[in-house]
């Protein structure tokens, strides 16, 4: 898997960094740390200015290094996915017979990398995220009325509504105690399933996945991926509550049971959430609501 | 262990599996045999052609299409309940094939899946049908596959704990398995205030914890509730099997029903 991380300089970006780095501890993804420049801050006279060239943030460049810091202090040293370079003496076989000691460096097992960019973040994440081929985007927000960057608005709604791949929108200081996966089509990854998985174990947190339905009951072919999801989820000991709700009243259905710490929605291609929910819906769910929001994509 | 024995009802669907899995969960806890049955619907129009042999012959070929579908699903279950026995196939109406079934067999509990819905609607409609309202037996009506390391929760007003409690002790007679009381007052229905309801309830609650001590067993926990029946449900949220007992004849407009229609835990129905 890779996620990446996106993040400016405020408390929610770093409580992210925590999120990311704990479901990091348990699927060894490689990670991208991308963080947006706060506007305005090479300074009118400096010679960065005055030639045109961008310049670093100092303080921003110092909040990058304590995000990296944070991050890499979930793990351990040697045993740390992320260890970088190691140089050692060891003896390889270059002919039959024959061992030749090489000064041999090894790269670490998983990729840790950090970038600053400057301009419009969305453009920025998803530009981003489109070179290094993410899984996952995760940035956070403020929980609560909106859920905004400070600087530059909007950019959670606006990422997760462009982003090709899954988006996971963490607000900040919300414990998931519980998870409600909404589903309603059969082209379920493997991917997502287990990035459920690692959320529920990670945070030990309860299961619910809701069917949605347009009628009275499943079509036959989400009963029987709702099946499988069911068997696969009681094979990690992970029982899952089981509910249908009808398209119509999802909206209702969510914001009276606004007990979830964590609020996933599986949007595939053949999806009638993403007529139901509309852009101005998964908005609304991302700025108003209290839970996170995992898009599956 | 038990003698005791209850009749699943199954249809190929996800419901059913659930309803399987968790009656076998409940029959290795407390020795309950488990019997399923498959009833083949007739034709569209509820034409059966002929008399005598020719609609021996229709219902014969009827039940051989429905097998397949009805056979995997049982054999599927197998592998983790290995005691489940070959499912019993009838052609027939569903509701009057199961009320037969029950009466010439003389079982102790009737089971069947209903996935769990927001609207409640389903859950009511099944409530209310003629299958329900002649049931010689309690009724489980399995909504989610749920552990019953969770608890059991015996829920009623005052007059109905006694009657949850006497299926509790029957079904789990010898077992042991983590109890809670909960004794509500709803306001929904008007129920008078003051320290004599409560004393009542008191009163309903110490009858029904009586009658677990002549047993040898006290609940985990005791607990009085009152207020409308919507603000009641983070009360009885997350257990493994809610236990309560209706009356036939007040079922409508019955607050201990509309807390049941919304509660996702399997539930087990007495009747009164």
């Amino acid at each position: 898997m890779r996620i990446l991380v996106a993040v400016d300089q405020n408390p929610y970006s770093a409580h992210a960094v925590r999120q990311v780095a704990g479901l990091a501890m348990n699927t060894w993804a490689d990670i991208t740390l991308l963080g947006l420049q706060p506007k305005k801050r090479t300074g009118a006279n400096t010679s960065a200015s005055i030639s045109g060239r961008r310049k670093i943030d100092p303080s921003f460049s110092k909040v990058m290094h304590a995000y990296r810091d944070t991050f890499l202090s979930h793990f351990e040293g040697e045993t740390s996915p992320y260890t970088q370079l190691k140089y050692e003496y060891e003896l390889l076989q270059t002919k039959p017979n024959l061992w030749q000691e090489f000064y041999v460096g090894r790269s670490s097992r998983k990729d840790f990398n950090v970038y600053i960019r400057q301009g419009n973040p969305v453009k920025e994440i998803l530009s981003q995220a489109g070179q290094g081929g993410s899984d996952l985007i995760a940035l956070g927000c403020e929980r609560g009325q909106a859920c905004f960057w400070e600087e530059w608005g909007n950019v959670p709604q606006k990422v997760a509504a462009s982003a090709a791949c899954s988006v996971w929108v963490i607000k900040k200081e919300k414990d998931i105690k519980k998870i409600l996966c909404c589903l309603d089509h059969d082209r379920v990854s493997q991917e997502s399933l287990e990035m459920i998985s690692q959320m529920v174990t990670l945070h030990g947190a309860e299961l619910e996945i809701v069917g949605l339905t347009e009628g009275e009951g499943l079509p036959k072919n989400v009963e029987r991926k709702l099946d499988a999801i069911l068997k696969y989820y009681t094979a990690q000991k992970i029982r899952p509550w089981i509910e249908l709700v009808k398209i119509s009243s999802l909206e209702s259905f969510i914001s009276q049971e606004g007990r979830w710490g964590l609020l996933a929605l599986w949007m595939g291609e053949k999806s009638i959430l993403q007529k139901a929910f509309s852009r101005k819906t998964v908005d609304r769910l991302i700025k108003a609501g209290e839970s996170s929001v995992l898009i599956l994509r | 262990m038990s003698t005791l024995k209850a009749l699943i009802a199954v249809k190929a669907d996800l419901a059913s599996s659930i309803a399987i899995r968790y009656a076998c969960q409940l029959a290795k806890l407390t020795g309950l045999g488990l019997q399923t049955l498959y009833v083949v619907k007739p034709d569209e129009q509820g034409h059966t052609p002929g008399t005598g042999w020719v609609r021996q012959t229709w219902e014969d070929a009827m039940v051989l299409k429905g097998r397949d579908s009805i056979a995997q699903l049982i054999q599927a279950e197998k592998i983790t309940c290995p005691g489940l026995g070959n499912p019993k196939m009838v052609a027939g109406k569903r509701d009057m094939e199961i009320l037969h079934e029950l009466q010439v067999s003389d079982y102790d509990l009737f089971t069947e899946g209903i996935l769990h819905a927001f609207e409640p609607a389903n859950f009511l409609k099944k409530i209310h049908s003629r299958l329900y309202r002649n049931l010689p037996c309690p009724v489980l009506m399995v909504k989610n596959l749920v552990s019953l390391d969770k608890g059991i929760l015996a829920l009623g007003e005052e007059n109905d704990m006694q009657s949850c409690v006497t299926v509790f002790l029957k079904l789990f007679e010898g077992v042991e398995v983590d109890l809670d009381l909960l004794c509500c007052r709803f306001q929904d229905t008007g129920g008078a205030d003051g320290p004599d309801a409560t004393s009542r309830l008191e009163t309903g609650l110490r009858a029904a914890e009586k009658m677990l001590a002549a047993k040898g067993r006290t609940p985990r926990a005791s607990r009085i509730v009152q207020g409308v029946s919507q603000s009641l449900d983070r009360s009885v949220r997350d257990y493994g099997l809610v236990l309560s007992s209706l009356s036939r004849e007040n079922i409508e407009n019955s607050p201990i029903l509309d807390l049941l229609s919304r509660n996702p835990s399997p539930v087990l129905i007495g009747w009164r």
